[in-house]
């Protein structure tokens, strides 16, 4: 147990340390050679010089700019991620309050997609070059051309204004309002990711159904089911872990359009009007947590894939 | 005699080719049936088509099985697919990919009673112990619980025939199941399946490329070739007196433990190549906590010498560290220490094009030293002119003349690698070598991935070359009687030591060493003329 997880674990956490530093300094950067001044931005063309030099002094931004960065980094390891121009609100908690409605709906996507992608793969090589084989190589082809706005509107259209099933916009203050609006987006999510996740897992059933051990549970003896189950679909499960960790971390970026075709109020909402008002503080700390959650996802998949293969090793 | 499984009138074909035609099989409880024939023969075909297991596009046209007193038309793969397991089973030449790799071994050997009787789980742990015990498996207990890949080559092998076993079949098919094994673990797997026949009246039809290991285990014999049973008849009869002339020839090239020694003095009392105390280790790659350095050394001291025009031949197991000091000799490898010296100087680290030259090797598989993009002629070429062998406007008519010697005609020279057959390309691969003039030639398995009549084609070319050119041979092989047949001197090696070395003679009729000993006792010889 030790030796084959929680050391790998430990030492894959140090070495995300210059990682970390890494995205850190890149973010500051890039937004520091954007073209685009905050505090004209937060006061408007007609202040005065003494109220912007004011203000710039107030937020730090007169400092030289290396010294921004390591009171940035400081406060990092202080979980002070600074202070939020635009909303008047430390960071951390603006991110805090967005993070969940993103991660949920990351987590119903993926669900989604997987419930829809690998009964299909099943279905699909029970008669491979058959007729429903043939069928959903090109409906998967077609779907991988569509992008996830338009994917988006389809949704809204069929379930929330032709059916009237769920809510077509926003996140609701309960739990049950959430789970309710989280919906129609999972779904966009889920459909999105079926070409990826179907196309890898009928490949990986393929591949177990030409295996030796398929042979051979044959001439055990075998019946069709069992085969099926322990033989094709599990080896075929766990050669796919992987494909559904990077589906995963790709979906980072993907979830920022979604959340805004539904108006849902999470992370990739928060960071594209953070980026349109110049508020650094805020486009920074929700860069670093975007790629401590990729890494997260990650770490997660490798874990997972060890514990469900026993050949595996995470070092 | 009565049969306890028989196939008659088989044809297998793809759409528009006949892969098997008109093949019947006899298997009688408590005997094996042996299949023989070279790859591409169909025995394999004959086989899988019994289990139902053809790969698509590959059908069987007509053929009727009888098992138990009951008729099948082998064309209805679903009536045939109820004898699997507990009728008819099979076991494989890879032991490694025939096991599921995500099951316990405990698991996968039961699994197919569990699917018929429900066992609670004390009842499946003794099942599974008394089969692992059934196939003398050491560790019954600790076997169970690990998975495949904890396992070595025998103990898999031993799993699989377990895990077939388990519903009681009367016939179990045996696709060249100790290919994949070293030879001391074949004999104590076919040790295995003999002990097995006796005591629980299996019958065996037994798939091998391999005369001798065929000639260990079977009563009756069938050779096969291109999908057709050419001669069938008792062990005797096949081997003392052959009918066909196919039959014939496979035996005449199958190399014996029995006929003359090779005898070639060396030319001169200087040795050509000399080794000396060498090490090799590799770093352990993996994360220790205390240990940062931790080595595994691969050699031990090794040394040997070659002298001019000898052939020694280097043998051992998988593991052994032959192909290391194939490639130590070849600068290929780096070594921690020792020395070696070629032709009276030293063979540093760095060396001359001219050593580069002089020692050559021909590896098991010919494509590792053949360009598939390219022609024959342009590979050749390229390595005579990089090398400055012969002035670049003769270096066409010196390919040619050098191919000549290895029988590689010259028209071949326009193709490309995949035009050509396995044992052109290893023809070729030799005449690659000899193109540079070498003074030693290090073949390493040259003949493992060939039949058994190219085998001899291309020993009887190596010895030609040898008697002609004054060539030294370093041959490493894990046939016994292959280096037998070949070498004057052989060196034996275990876990990167040497065990014992000596004349081929002496190795053979009296050797020293205990692992030789086993060795020895573990070659399947019993083909006597």
């Amino acid at each position: 147990m030790f030796q084959r997880f929680i050391l790998p674990t430990l030492k894959r956490l140090v070495t995300l340390i210059p990682v970390a530093l890494g995205v850190c300094l890149l973010t500051f950067l890039l937004l520091h050679v954007a073209p685009g001044d905050p505090v004209r931005l937060a006061l408007g063309d007609k202040a005065s010089a003494e109220a912007i030099a004011t203000r710039r002094h107030e937020w730090g931004l007169d400092k030289p700019l290396w010294v921004q960065f390591l009171d940035f980094v400081v406060g990092i390891f202080h979980g002070d991620l600074g202070d939020s121009i635009t909303l008047n609100e430390p960071t951390a908690t603006a991110i805090a309050q967005r993070l969940p409605p993103t991660l949920l709906l990351m987590a119903g996507g993926t669900l989604i997609g997987i419930v829809l992608a690998l009964p299909l793969a099943i279905l699909s090589t029970k008669k491979i070059g058959g007729f429903f084989d043939e069928f959903m190589r090109v409906f998967v082809a077609l779907l991988q051309g569509i992008p996830s706005f338009v994917l988006g509107t389809f949704v809204i259209i069929l379930f929330g204004l032709q059916l009237k099933w769920m809510p077509v916009g926003g996140y609701g203050t309960t739990l049950m309002d959430h789970l309710v609006s989280i919906v129609l987006p999972s779904i966009t999510i889920g459909i999105g990711l079926i070409p990826v996740l179907f196309r890898g897992f009928r490949q990986a059933i393929l591949d177990s159904l030409e295996s030796d051990s398929v042979a051979f549970g044959k001439a055990k003896g075998l019946p069709d089911g069992l085969l099926k189950r322990d033989y094709v679909i599990r080896p075929a499960a766990v050669d796919t872990v992987n494909l559904i960790g990077l589906q995963l971390g790709s979906l980072v970026g993907g979830v920022v359009i979604v959340e805004n075709v539904f108006a849902i109020p999470g992370m990739g909402n928060l960071m594209m009007s953070a980026i349109l008002s110049r508020d650094f503080p805020l486009v920074q700390g929700v860069v670093i947590v975007f790629a401590a959650l990729v890494t997260v996802i990650y770490l997660l998949t490798d874990i997972c894939y060890t514990a469900l293969d026993p050949r595996g090793s995470m070092s | 005699m009565n049969a306890l499984m028989t196939v008659s009138n088989l044809t297998i074909a793809t759409s528009n080719r006949k892969l098997v035609t008109g093949v019947n099989l006899q298997v009688t409880a408590g005997e094996a049936t042996g299949l023989v024939g070279e790859s591409g023969s169909g025995k394999s075909m004959v086989l899988r088509s019994i289990m139902g297991l053809l790969p698509n596009g590959v059908n069987v046209e007509s053929g009727v099985l009888t098992y138990g007193g009951k008729t099948y038309d082998m064309t209805d793969t679903k009536r045939l697919a109820t004898l699997r397991g507990q009728h008819v089973t099979m076991i494989f030449q890879e032991p490694g990919s025939a096991l599921n790799q995500l099951l316990r071994i405990g698991q996968q050997i039961t699994d197919a009673v569990n699917s018929k009787e429900h066992l609670s789980k004390e009842a499946r742990r003794q099942l599974a112990l008394h089969l692992l015990q059934s196939v003398e498996m050491r560790n019954p207990e600790e076997t169970a619980k690990s998975y495949p890949f904890e396992l070595s080559g025998g103990m898999k092998q031993r799993s699989m025939i377990a895990a077939a076993t388990a519903l009681n079949p009367g016939v179990i098919l045996c696709d060249e199941p100790t290919t994949a094994l070293d030879v001391t673990v074949q004999a104590r797997i076919l040790d295995l399946l003999k002990t097995m026949m006796q005591t629980t009246n299996l019958g065996l039809l037994y798939v091998s490329h391999d005369l001798a290991v065929v000639s260990q285990l079977c009563s009756t014999v069938n050779v096969m070739h291109s999908g057709q049973i050419l001669e069938e008849g008792s062990l005797d009869q096949i081997f003392h007196d052959p009918q066909d002339d196919y039959t014939k020839k496979l035996i005449a090239a199958t190399p014996t433990m029995t006929g003359p020694y090779q005898r070639y003095e060396p030319i001169s009392d200087d040795s050509l190549f000399q080794m000396n105390n060498v090490v090799v280790s590799f770093e352990n790659k993996g994360f220790t906590l205390f240990h940062k350095n931790n080595r595994k050394t691969v050699l031990h001291n090794i040394s040997l010498s070659i002298g001019k025009g000898e052939i020694v031949g280097l043998v051992g197991e998988s593991g052994s560290g032959k192909s290391t000091i194939a490639r130590v000799i070849s600068g290929l490898q780096p070594y921690d220490s020792g020395t070696l010296r070629f032709d009276n100087e030293p063979l540093g680290k760095h060396r001359t094009a001219n050593q580069n030259c002089a020692i050559q090797m021909v590896f098991q598989d010919p494509n590792a030293s053949l360009d598939p993009t390219k022609t024959i002629r342009q590979t050749l070429q390229e390595i005579v002119n990089a090398n400055h062998i012969v002035p670049h406007n003769q270096s066409n008519e010196y390919i040619v003349e050098t191919l000549e010697r290895c029988q590689i005609d010259k028209e071949l020279l326009n193709r490309k690698p995949k035009q050509l057959s396995g044992g052109q390309k290893q023809r070729i691969a030799i005449g690659r070598a000899l193109a540079l003039q070498p003074k030693l030639l290090i073949a390493d398995e040259p003949t493992s991935a060939l039949d058994v009549s190219i085998q001899k084609e291309i020993l009887d070319l190596l010895l030609d070359l040898h008697n002609k050119l004054n060539l030294s041979i370093l041959f490493i092989s894990h046939d016994l009687a292959v280096v037998r047949s070949f070498c004057s001197r052989v060196v034996v090696l275990q876990n990167g030591k040497v065990m014992e070395e000596n004349t081929t003679e002496a190795i053979f009729d009296h050797p020293t060493d205990n692992y030789t000993k086993e060795l020895l006792d573990s070659i399947p010889q019993k083909i006597i003329r």
